[in-house]
């Protein structure tokens, strides 16, 4: 199973035979694949696949029961959220996380890693052994803002933002940690359509700068202009992977979004047909 | 007259470094902490029993009765709150959140008082610790000059403790500690285990708690278990959030304003049947000022977001953009 999807290049991410289940409810239940170095993965599938939780376990929020997720080789699986995002992997959350009474500047820096100042005799006592280095942070800071067209919004409470604003600011947070692994819980959900657009653009900037993405997403118009390749998910279980248009066709997929012996949409779920 | 307002300051600025203190704790980082009068008091008590000599009079007793000099006390009193801060964390903050770590913290502070109430050999019990020696030792000073010696100290100190906030809201230290106050998932899904800076400003904000019960007890020379009464701890949080929580000059404001001001308000209020009444009023006051500003002012007469210091230009940041990424 792992080998028949896995991607076949340079693997970053390979998770194996995961499983995890709230209480008696497995929402992942065996799932395997591998994540390439510098692409772009969609996982997709019907509410209730094992998605986000899948999201969630890679970065250490649940520990999986059974499996492993090596990543760059090391087992991760047990690892707390910390570990997990000083090995590298940042993320954005499924409903936008922002930290409403900072600014937005500030809630981007708050993901800067190995912060001096961020050490408390420091912070009190030894500016100069930190200020450079916060100036260097608050730059780039402001340069990602900027990129994601929120340069007008860096001094406002975060909690002012609108939904759309959020995404994107959740975006240059995660990309502010100079992560290798980048998770996207939906990162298009509840976007209006133009915003949407500016975000599958900067995704594939990102990947060229060398950083690998796994993202969920339910928009197909969205995942065919970003994913390099697609994963399916029903019911915990990966289903099949490969390019978006292969996906689309394959037959177990068409069943899990409209279910087996379920009564007859008059769109097709997936194609739109 | 002069007695009237170096009093008044001089206890105001004792109260300020207690408020300043809770607002690391609360302020800055959301820890709910009703039990922060317990340490002023452990810092109240240690400083008296390492200055003030072995007990002299039959019936007296108490915990080491060491003769150091006044700011020995005072340091180690501080030093003694902030290892009692570092115990109680590792038991309770660590672990609780919201009103779960109240409900302890609250406990925490009964325990503590009744321990201290009924235990006699280690603080003399009720009648608690008296005769406590002044900071000017020997010398011939008037209440009034002592007074202002006093003021003069608890003012160098809480400047010290304000600066130390103030550095640390403008630190990367004081921003992660307000990241963790509104979302301690988003923290510690970019690198940050929320404890260690938690337990670095609960130790803080109890070490100020600690040097400002050692201070109180120098000035008043006394200091037993009515002094520290657990409805103590509301009234600091109350001066908090009517000065406004997360401002350290909010914090300052509402310490003065709230603590001594209206304690001396309720003093000249009408009382009703007796003088003893004037704490109820004042606790009345203090309980209908806070219900007014949670109410109409939420953030506090001082709000957290006067203290913003970031002033970028967002037309400076437009120019910055970093190589390979263009402006959309």
């Amino acid at each position: 199973m792992t080998e028949a999807l896995a991607a076949g290049g340079d693997v970053l991410l390979d998770i194996r035979e995961v499983q995890f289940a709230y209480g008696g409810v497995k929402a992942v239940d065996g799932a395997s694949f591998s994540v390439d170095r510098g692409t772009v993965t969609g996982l997709i599938g019907p509410n209730g696949a094992g998605k986000s939780t899948l999201i969630e376990i890679l970065s250490g929020t649940l520990s999986p029961d059974r499996g492993s997720i090596l990543f760059q080789g090391v087992d991760t699986r047990g690892w707390g959220p910390p570990r997990v995002a000083q090995m590298g992997i940042a993320r954005t959350f499924q409903t936008a996380r922002v930290l409403p009474r900072l600014t937005v500047l500030e809630n981007v820096l708050v993901a800067a890693q190995g912060q001096e100042g961020e050490n408390p005799l420091k912070a009190m006592f030894w500016r100069r052994s930190w200020a450079q280095q916060e100036d260097a942070n608050r730059e780039e800071a402001k340069s990602l803002l900027n990129w994601l067209g929120l340069s007008d919004h860096l001094e406002k409470p975060a909690g002012t933002l609108s939904g759309g604003q959020r995404r994107l600011m959740e975006i240059s947070r995660a990309l502010l940690a100079h992560p290798k692994l980048l998770l996207l819980d939906e990162p298009t959900a509840g976007v209006f359509p133009e915003t949407s657009r500016l975000i599958a653009t900067r995704i594939r900037e990102i990947v060229a700068q060398g950083v690998t993405i796994l993202l969920i997403a339910h928009n197909m118009e969205f995942l065919s202009t970003v994913a390099d390749d697609v994963v399916v998910m029903a019911e915990g279980k990966v289903l099949t992977r490969g390019p978006l248009d292969s996906v689309r066709q394959h037959e177990d997929v068409i069943a899990a979004y409209l279910g087996v012996g379920g009564r007859s949409l008059t769109t097709h779920p997936i194609t739109g047909a | 007259m002069l007695f009237f307002f170096t009093d008044l300051l001089a206890l105001g600025c004792i109260v300020s470094i207690m408020v300043v203190g809770l607002n690391l704790q609360y302020g800055y980082t959301g820890l709910l902490n009703f039990a922060f009068y317990m340490y002023v008091a452990i810092g109240a008590y240690i400083a008296g029993v390492t200055t003030m000599g072995p007990p002299t009079l039959p019936g007296i007793t108490y915990i080491f009765g060491w003769t150091l000099p006044w700011y020995v006390g005072l340091l180690l009193g501080g030093v003694v709150a902030a290892a009692a801060g570092a115990v109680v964390f590792a038991f309770t903050v660590r672990r609780l959140r919201s009103d779960y770590l109240a409900i302890v913290t609250v406990s925490a502070a009964f325990i503590v008082y009744n321990v201290i109430n009924s235990f006699i050999p280690l603080f003399d019990g009720a009648t608690g610790l008296f005769n406590v020696p002044p900071i000017t030792g020997n010398l011939n000073v008037s209440t009034e000059q002592y007074s202002l010696i006093v003021l003069l100290v608890a003012a160098i100190l809480l400047a010290v403790f304000v600066f130390i906030s103030m550095r640390i809201f403008r630190s990367p230290f004081g921003r992660l500690l307000r990241a963790i106050r509104e979302d301690e998932t988003v923290t510690s899904a970019f690198g940050h285990a929320s404890w260690r800076p938690q337990l670095w400003v609960f130790v803080i904000g109890c070490f100020m708690a600690g040097i400002a019960g050692g201070l109180f007890i120098f000035y008043i020379t006394a200091w037993s278990p009515s002094a520290f009464l657990p409805l103590e701890s509301f009234f600091l949080l109350a001066a908090l959030i009517i000065g406004g929580s997360g401002n350290y000059w909010g914090a300052v404001f509402g310490a003065f304003v709230v603590i001594e001001g209206l304690a001396e308000l309720s003093r000249y209020a009408p009382t009703f049947g007796s003088q003893a009444d004037a704490g109820a009023i004042r606790a009345m006051i203090i309980g209908i000022a806070l219900i007014l500003v949670l109410r109409y002012r939420p953030e506090g007469l001082f709000p957290e977001r006067w203290l913003k210091w970031y002033r970028t230009t967002a037309s400076a940041a437009r120019k910055r953009v970093l190589p390979g990424r263009q402006s959309p």
